[in-house]
């Protein structure tokens, strides 16, 4: 039983049970269910965490989107550099980053490019998984592997260990499949999934896992295809684990959800929000008055105690 | 992968085509292409579209004879004087018309009017635009009567439908 192995009490609940809320401590996130989809209420104030004192301490950015160019964010090339002086401004530095996905709008060489240039700025490494907006070129995906892909296995997918905890960075952007033969939802597929579980047998129950992804590895909204299908098998592979930490990027707002040991975190995006589900016609670009977009997006730190298990996250949006 | 019946008449079933998304099955294009989006994937659709230089022999010899066209997308628009052309629009993450009736030869026109990107793609990879950013638009003529099914394949669950009948009918 991953909750009796697992090291992270204070984060256990209910196996079995449904969906469980909870406001973390020093998250800044309040978080409900409402008719079974988890919805943010919305950040509290912003960056007011606690100077972080961890083992280890990592920055998630996503959906940066450089190449939009719509009313929603004329300028997300800006809103990324935001978010980078943000990184750099914070009083514990971040070990390294991860890009969950949407560098680019258009998989252009030019957007990646800029992307890169931004991203720079903060003198970090940084861990990045493709969005579907990443494999939007004419191969297929072919140009973000050969650019970010090297050392990495199938269709871009890796592990790596920093600090005892484990990062597996998952990708859920190939081969859609249409809606009148699938759920039209996001796959992981065969092959990644056998070297998910390859990947996870040689941890130990106790190892800390995050898992990165830019799809959410749940299904949070199907009508908006806003799930990843294959994704139980994943979640099977993981839950002997005592602290499963799963990020995406994707619906550019942060919702989140316990299951066990496992808990879910999707992030905001660095360029421009979209609807809460079912809340408008359909996903996509939200334009939210210029003075308020900067409330909608922002940076996630994830913060580490490894003895605890379970690391503390707190979202900042990108609010001066 | 999960390949349920469609109730939908298809004139042949796709080959093994579950693996690679890259590796193109013999393609069931059949119709002559008019990309006004001028992206590299252009390049891979002649490709595919040279695969059935026998079917389109005649046709392009025809064209060739006729006007010196170098394509076979061409050649298409030549053999039907009488070339029709209609759109779709791409709006809320959904076709519109999603059902489609044409006559052969009619020339299809997907406009995005969407904040998002999407992408045009037949259920057997006959036709495939390239990634449509907002107002950019993909074409495609339907020089053969069927039924063509196809989807957004990054928003899968976005699906339409063009039933194409002989011409004059």
């Amino acid at each position: 039983m991953a909750d009796r192995d697992g090291p992270g009490g204070e984060t256990e609940v209910n196996r079995r049970g449904l969906l469980k809320c909870m406001t973390w401590a020093g998250t800044g996130v309040v978080w409900s269910l409402s008719g079974g989809v988890p919805r943010t209420l919305g950040l509290i104030g912003s960056a007011a965490a606690e100077p972080a004192s961890g083992d280890l301490t990592f920055v998630q950015i996503s959906d940066s989107h450089i190449g939009f160019h719509q009313p929603a964010n004329p300028n997300p090339t800006a809103t990324l550099g935001e978010a980078i002086a943000k990184i750099k401004a914070m009083p514990n530095q971040p070990a390294f980053l991860v890009h969950t996905g949407d560098i680019s709008h258009l998989s252009k060489a030019e957007q990646w490019d800029t992307a890169d240039q931004v991203i720079k700025d903060a003198n970090k490494q940084v861990f990045f998984i493709p969005g579907e907006h990443d494999v939007a070129d004419a191969g297929n995906g072919n140009a973000f592997l050969a650019r970010y892909g090297k050392n990495t296995q199938g269709r871009g997918w890796y592990s790596f260990d920093v600090a005892g905890v484990h990062f597996v960075a998952l990708v859920n952007v190939f081969n859609f499949q249409p809606g009148f033969k699938s759920a039209g939802l996001a796959t992981l597929g065969d092959h990644q999934l056998e070297w998910l579980e390859k990947d996870l047998t040689r941890r130990s129950a106790s190892t800390p896992i995050v898992v990165l992804a830019h799809l959410p590895m749940w299904t949070i909204y199907p009508q908006w295809g806003w799930g990843t299908e294959d994704a139980g098998r994943a979640l099977g592979y993981l839950k002997r684990f005592g602290s499963v930490t799963v990020l995406n990027g994707h619906i550019h707002q942060i919702i989140q959800k316990v299951e066990g040991n496992v808990t879910f975190h999707t992030a905001a995006s660095t360029a421009y929000p979209q609807p809460a589900p079912g809340t408008a016609a359909a996903p996509g670009p939200m334009t939210v008055p210029a003075a308020d977009l900067h409330k909608y997006l922002g940076v996630r730190t994830v913060d580490y105690v490894v003895s605890k298990g379970a690391p503390a996250l707190t979202d900042s949006t990108l609010v001066a | 992968m999960s390949m349920t019946t469609n109730p939908m008449p298809r004139r042949t079933a796709p080959a093994a085509r579950l693996q690679s998304p890259h590796a193109h099955p013999p393609s069931r294009a059949r119709a002559g292409t008019t990309d006004n989006n001028p992206v590299p994937h252009r390049q891979a659709q002649r490709m595919r579209a040279r695969r059935f230089g026998l079917l389109f022999g005649a046709v392009g010899a025809a064209a060739l004879l006729a006007g010196g066209l170098p394509t076979l997308y061409a050649a298409a628009a030549t053999v039907d004087a009488a070339a029709k052309t209609t759109s779709i629009k791409i709006a809320n993450f959904a076709f519109s018309p999603a059902d489609l009736t044409v006559s052969a030869g009619t020339t299809v026109t997907w406009k995005n009017e969407d904040g998002e990107v999407h992408r045009v793609q037949d259920d057997h990879n006959g036709f495939a635009s390239a990634a449509l950013d907002t107002h950019d638009s993909f074409s495609q003529t339907f020089a053969i009567p069927g039924v063509y099914h196809y989807f957004c394949s990054i928003h899968p669950y976005m699906v339409g439908k063009i039933v194409v009948k002989p011409a004059g009918k």
